[in-house]
């Protein structure tokens, strides 16, 4: 088994799960793998639901709403904020909202009540009139890729205390990549404009496989690759 | 047609004391002078263009963010080496790793070198010739330099490529290592000092300083023949430099001459392991209750210019009439000593200094412990026993352990001691550094500065006394080298 030391904001939010943080938000340059550490860090057992907030969305991604279904009827097909309320029908799941920042004035209202504190939080079914409330165990995890956190509106900074900004990808992601590229994905992920994704870099390791190094970087990397190379030949110096 | 242009990317440069982030990069022509880094700033100008000479300072810059360090400070602090020869160095060493990265840094050469080299030369700058020869070394440039500084003086020439020569083979040797020791390591180094691999730099720098300090016009006998130097500039014979028009303007040397030269810079090592730090120096005033008799060094004596006649008696029974006073004041001078184990101090023997030489200072230091107090401030290392004719009751310390302040406490003599006043420094040769690590480059180094500041050493205390009675009488003592020291006169004083 190998063990490999967290980074200060991995260990961050691993602590603060540990802790039963339950509203956290994690933001930082994208490709760092936010998403997927909401969706799968910490205590999960209840399902992880996503939600990516766009300008045209619409409350039935949220909520739900009444869907045509096989039978020439329509019926409720629950949005992911109620999934995750309802969890596995035992305890409560996990909501991670992606770019909550960037969802519409009626949507944001709604999610605004789904991530209320629980005591506060209650959502009632349109058509059965039943009261929903988030069952115990229930979690979000708010991802986005705003530097500053004054930026968000402030009911929503309320309701989200914690906020941990992700500078880098998880070490587990990085396993995936070849040893002699890790530093790098880990400073690019973090390099303002000059930002490559850690995508790109899985993407250049699996064609550095089977085509030539400059080849690969020439697709993947396009007129930046030569300096790209430049940089990895430096790099290499041990 | 536009200009493609290839934006370096030192943002994917890793090593552990640089965060990421953005860099500022700027473009410049591939000129001397113009590219540069600041990586504290993460702030790189270089030349973004695709000719050779672009890629090869572009590729000298990345190599810089990799590997350079961020703040000169601390190394020179550690007084190993000048600034200017690391630099230098630092220059050979990133040109070595460029090419070995796969650059091709021959390309390094922007014309300027030829006339830098005979520049160089006509101003007889052997300082700069040195460093100059070092920071061109693994391009081109270094060849051109030689050429330019051949053309003026074959001596210089064939010692610097000699230097250039040697500088590369230790490069080579050091590259050899792995792992935090190699010469392109970016770990944190001895005693805070990042990043690891520049140390090489500075052992480099360190031979580099001594270099400095030995211009072979000292050395060879080919006299100063001042003839026509002009190198009438027409920079197409750059191969052969020993004859035709050329050889009329360099100095005409004998074979024998430069085998003599080139054999005694060889024998200036180039230090093979990592210097250690000098120990900060930490110096106390110890209290001085007891007040030696005598003149302290001053006294009165008649003369016939001044202001208040106080010796009226002499207008009748001196034929020159001196009525006045004039003070003049004894030598003094600052009797340093090690006090680490090997050599000891009574008070008797500090009374004894005083009795030789009233005003002297005496000063002993050893370091007693490494540890830092809670304010990160050492313990004291050095103590002034004796000033103006006062001296201490006690020794404030028991027995010595570690020497560690060696070259810093003489340091301090040198800043210390007033219009050349001499210098007695007792010391067994047994010099360390910090942690009490021996290293032939320290011992060097003092026997460096001990020449240029013509610091008079003694074995022991009782030959200090000696030395300063021959002081008193206005002989000049000559040093006795401590047995640490043995190995290493021959090597700095020839």
């Amino acid at each position: 088994m190998t063990t490999t030391t967290l980074p200060a904001c991995w260990q961050k939010f691993h602590n603060a799960l540990h802790a039963g943080i339950d509203r956290i938000i994690l933001f930082g340059p994208a490709g760092t793998g936010k998403t997927f550490a909401g969706l799968s860090f910490g205590n999960t057992a209840g399902g992880s639901f996503r939600l990516a907030c766009t300008e045209d969305m619409t409350n039935s991604e949220v909520s739900g709403s009444f869907m045509p279904d096989a039978k020439g009827g329509f019926s409720w097909v629950s949005g992911s904020a109620l999934k995750a309320w309802n969890g596995d029908n035992t305890k409560g799941g996990r909501l991670v909202v992606d770019e909550i920042d960037k969802a519409g004035g009626d949507v944001f209202a709604t999610l605004l009540n789904f991530l209320d504190s629980p005591e506060s939080a209650s959502w009632e079914h349109p058509e059965t009139g039943r009261i929903y409330t988030p069952r115990s165990g229930f979690s979000a995890v708010m991802t986005t890729n705003i530097e500053n956190m004054a930026e968000l509106p402030v009911a929503l900074a309320d309701r989200f205390p914690v906020r941990i900004r992700i500078s880098e990808p998880h070490p587990q992601a990085l396993l995936k990549l070849s040893d002699d590229l890790r530093g790098m994905a880990v400073r690019m992920s973090d390099a303002g404009k000059q930002r490559i994704s850690l995508r790109a870099f899985y993407a250049f390791d699996k064609l550095r496989s089977t085509l030539s190094i400059e080849e690969s970087a020439e697709i993947v990397f396009g007129e930046r690759a030569s300096s790209v190379l430049e940089a990895m030949k430096v790099d290499a110096l041990r | 047609m536009s200009k493609t242009l290839h934006r370096p990317l030192p943002e994917i440069i890793t090593r552990p004391d640089v965060t990421a982030g953005e860099w500022s990069v700027s473009d410049c022509a591939p000129t001397r002078g113009l590219p540069h880094t600041v990586i504290s700033n993460k702030r790189l100008v270089a030349p973004q263009g695709s000719d050779p000479l672009s890629q090869a300072v572009r590729a000298h810059e990345m190599v810089h963010i990799k590997v350079s360090p961020q703040d000169y400070t601390p190394w020179v602090q550690r007084g190993h080496a000048t600034y200017e020869s690391m630099i230098a160095c630092e220059e050979a060493r990133v040109n070595y790793l460029a090419t070995k990265a796969g650059f091709d840094m021959k390309a390094l050469a922007d014309g300027s070198e030829k006339e830098a080299g005979e520049r160089l030369v006509a101003n007889e700058d052997w300082e700069g010739a040195v460093r100059t020869a070092i920071a061109t070394l693994g391009s081109n440039a270094h060849r051109q330099f030689i050429t330019g500084v051949r053309r003026h003086n074959k001596v210089w020439a064939d010692v610097l490529a000699d230097i250039g020569r040697r500088a590369m083979r230790e490069l080579k040797k050091h590259d050899k290592r792995r792992g935090k020791h190699s010469l392109a390591s970016t770990a944190e180094g001895v005693a805070d000092f990042t990043p690891y691999g520049f140390i090489y730099t500075e052992m480099l720098a360190n031979w580099v300083d001594r270099l400095c300090g030995n211009n072979p016009d000292d050395k060879s006998n080919d006299g100063d023949d001042d003839g026509d130097s002009d190198g009438d500039g027409d920079g197409g014979e750059s191969k052969d430099t020993n004859k035709g028009k050329d050889s009329d303007n360099t100095r005409d040397t004998t074979r024998d001459d430069k085998k003599k030269v080139l054999d005694e810079y060889k024998r200036m090592e180039i230090a093979d392991t990592p210097i250690p730090a000098w120990c900060d120096l930490v110096i106390e005033t110890c209290p001085m209750p007891v007040v030696l008799n005598g003149s302290m060094g001053r006294k009165r004596v008649a003369s016939n210019t001044g202001r208040s006649p106080r010796r009226l008696h002499r207008y009748l029974t001196d034929p020159q009439r001196r009525v006045f006073d004039h003070t003049i004041r004894g030598k003094g001078g600052i009797v340093l000593i090690d006090c680490s184990g090997s050599t000891q101090i009574t008070k008797d023997e500090v009374r004894e200094i005083l009795v030789n030489s009233p005003s002297a200072t005496v000063v002993v230091y050893t370091v007693l412990s490494f540890t830092r107090d809670d304010n990160g401030e050492l313990p004291t290392n050095a103590w002034v026993l004796a000033k103006n004719g006062r001296m201490v009751e006690d020794i404030p310390f028991e027995s010595g352990a570690a020497n560690a302040v060696d070259l810093p406490a003489v340091r301090w003599a040198v800043d210390n001691r007033k219009r050349r006043e001499p210098i007695i420094w007792v010391t067994d040769g047994g010099v360390t550094g910090y942690r009490d690590e021996c290293h032939d480059a320290l011992n060097i180094e003092c026997l460096e500065f001990v020449k240029r500041h013509g610091i008079i050493l003694a074995s022991d205390v009782t030959n200090a006394i000696d030395k300063l009675t021959k002081l008193r009488t206005g002989v000049r003592p000559t040093s006795d080298y401590g047995m640490g020291f043995d190995r290493f006169v021959s090597q700095v004083f020839g």
